[in-house]
């Protein structure tokens, strides 16, 4: 994605994801490209947060995608890793403009069955939004680390902590 | 056929049942499902799970016990979810017109539950 068209694209995710939350019971949500760069996020406080799962949620996503391929699928449907008093939700999709992935968390408000009801419903209405309904060209490598800052600063209002 | 399986087949049998579940309550999962086409499962489950955690929590809070039945009624359905011990943390869920005898209902799943335990 380009840093010139990043925020117009960024804010028409802010709908679904909001309702995405309210609708599942989810208290954080991150929606992040395939790269890691962040797209839109629900209950972080902090841009560092932000970072710091935005990394381990693709690079957990790198991991399973390459053991689907191991186990002969072409990839998983989601990931979920339940706790004693928190459940994270990973799940990828894919809409004509990229490959984009859901990272929620959860509590015993919720379920493993609830999130993939809504997440079914938000996956739909992402795919369908103007800007993300058609093919985009892909960065190229030297506008990489500028496209994920311009992530973090869309979100939190300017540079990134 | 597992056993639930035969829960769900003899609950279907009665007049007006569209189909019928057993759901992991605290995942909202579907275990076994017996349906038919064009009842949504997946969703009905996690919502009707997603209804008894917090009835459960309700009756729980009030001191009554644990719950063991819910039913909601729709204009043109009903759903019904009932919990016996003897299905530890699963639901038993049932999606029916609404004019099912509910009586019966319930009556055939305390029937099926109590051969299983």
């Amino acid at each position: 994605m380009r840093r010139a068209d990043l925020s117009e694209f960024v804010e028409a995710l802010a709908g679904p994801v909001d309702r995405f939350a309210r609708e599942a019971g989810l208290r954080l949500v991150l929606l992040i490209n395939e790269s890691g760069q962040v797209l839109a996020q629900r209950g972080f406080a902090r841009a560092l947060d932000v970072m710091g799962v935005a990394a381990l949620g693709a690079g957990i996503h790198a991991s399973s995608q390459v053991l689907a391929t191991m186990l002969g699928e072409a990839r998983f449907r989601h990931l979920h890793q339940g706790g004693t008093a928190s459940q994270v939700f990973i799940g990828p999709f894919a809409t004509p403009a990229e490959s984009l992935i859901a990272i929620g968390v959860f509590g015993d408000d919720s379920s493993i069955g609830l999130v993939q009801v809504f997440f079914a419903d938000f996956t739909a209405q992402v795919a369908a939004l103007p800007g993300w309904s058609t093919a985009r060209p892909t960065v190229d490598a030297a506008a990489f680390e500028k496209d994920l800052q311009a992530g973090l600063d869309t979100l939190f209002g300017g540079p990134s902590a | 056929m597992s056993a639930y399986g035969v829960l769900l087949d003899r609950v279907n049998r009665i007049s007006g049942v569209r189909g019928s579940m057993v759901v992991a309550a605290e995942d909202g999962l579907i275990v076994e499902e017996d349906l038919m086409v064009g009842v949504p499962g997946p969703a009905a489950a996690a919502l009707v799970a997603s209804l008894f955690r917090r009835a459960r929590r309700s009756v729980q809070a009030a001191d009554f016990g644990s719950a063991a039945y819910l039913q909601v009624e729709g204009e043109t359905g009903l759903l019904f979810a009932a919990a016996p011990p003897q299905l530890g943390d699963l639901l038993l869920v049932v999606i029916a017109e609404s004019w099912v005898n509910v009586g019966m209902v319930r009556l055939e799943a305390a029937r099926v539950v109590e051969a299983l335990g």
